[in-house]
C-alpha cells in the first residue's frame, strides 16, 4: 500500500490573488521558507497552518490541500 | 518604519535558529580540539587554542546579537510568534535532535560493544573528560550538521510566481 502524499493548490491560489510568498508568509504568520517548502511538497504543515492559508483565502481547507494516493 | 520594511518576524526567527545551530557546531569544534587536545602532544597546544578561541569568538558573537534582538528589537505582542514551533525550520530541528540522539546512542554502543571484545582496552589511559568531550563533540557535531543539511537550499528560490515581478 502506497503512502498518500498531501498535495497543494497554494500557488494557484497566490497566482489569483497576485501574492507572494512573502506576503502570504507575513499574512498568516509563518516564515517565507514555510510557505515555499509546502509548496514545493517538501514540508507538510500542522493543521493551524493549513486552516490559516485556507481562512487567508476565504475557501475550504479542502480546495488547498487534498491526499494523492 | 513602514510595514514594507517591517520584517516577518517568523523570518527573523528562522535567521534565529539557524544562527543558534551555527553557535552549536562551533561548541562541537570545542569539545573536538578539547578531546584532541588529550591524545596529540604539547606541540599541537598552540593550535588546538586558536581554534577554540576562534569557535568561542564566533559563538559569543552569534548569540549576543541573538540575545540582542530579542531584547531590544523584537517588536511588542510579536513574542508568540518569535517563539512558534510552527515552520520548516523548527520541524528540521526536531529532526535533526533526533537524528543527534540517535547518532550519538549507537556510536556510545557500539564503542562500549568494542570495549568488551578487545583483550586491553585503549581507551583506560585516558582521562574521564575526554570521554565527555569526544560524546558531546559528536552529538553536538551530528545536531548542527543534519540541521543544515536538512535546511540546505529549501525555500531559496521563489518559483513560478513574484508580486514585485
Amino acid at each position: 500500500m502506497h503512502k498518500p502524499t498531501l498535495s497543494n493548490r497554494i500557488r494557484v491560489y497566490r497566482a489569483e490573488h497576485r501574492l507572494s510568498q512573502a506576503d502570504l508568509a507575513a499574512a498568516i504568520g509563518v516564515s517565507r521558507k514555510t510557505i515555499n517548502t509546502i509548496e514545493v511538497g517538501r514540508f507538510v504543515p500542522s493543521t493551524i497552518i493549513a486552516l490559516l492559508i485556507a481562512r487567508h483565502f476565504e475557501v475550504p481547507v479542502e480546495e488547498i490541500f487534498s491526499l494523492q494516493r | 518604519m513602514s510595514a514594507e520594511n517591517t520584517p516577518n518576524v517568523a523570518d527573523v526567527a528562522d535567521s534565529h535558529r539557524r544562527r543558534l545551530m551555527f553557535a552549536v557546531l562551533l561548541m562541537a569544534v570545542i569539545s573536538a580540539t578539547r578531546a584532541a587536545s588529550d591524545v596529540l602532544e604539547a606541540g599541537a597546544m598552540i593550535y588546538l587554542k586558536g581554534i577554540m578561541a576562534v569557535s568561542a569568538i564566533g559563538i559569543v558573537a552569534a548569540l549576543a546579537t541573538l540575545v540582542y534582538w530579542k531584547l531590544f528589537k523584537l517588536p511588542a505582542g510579536q513574542r508568540e510568534l518569535y517563539l512558534s514551533p510552527d515552520g520548516f525550520v523548527t520541524d528540521a530541528l526536531e529532526r535533526a535532535k533526533n537524528a543527534s540522539w540517535l547518532v550519538t546512542f549507537l556510536l556510545v554502543s557500539v564503542a562500549a560493544g568494542l570495549d568488551r571484545m578487545l583483550s586491553r582496552s585503549p581507551w583506560v589511559d585516558l582521562p574521564s573528560v575526554f570521554y565527555f568531550n569526544l560524546i558531546s563533540a559528536l552529538m553536538l557535531g551530528t545536531l548542527g550538521s543534519v540541521f543544515f543539511f536538512l535546511d540546505r537550499d529549501a525555500g531559496n528560490v521563489e518559483p513560478e510566481w513574484d508580486a514585485s515581478a
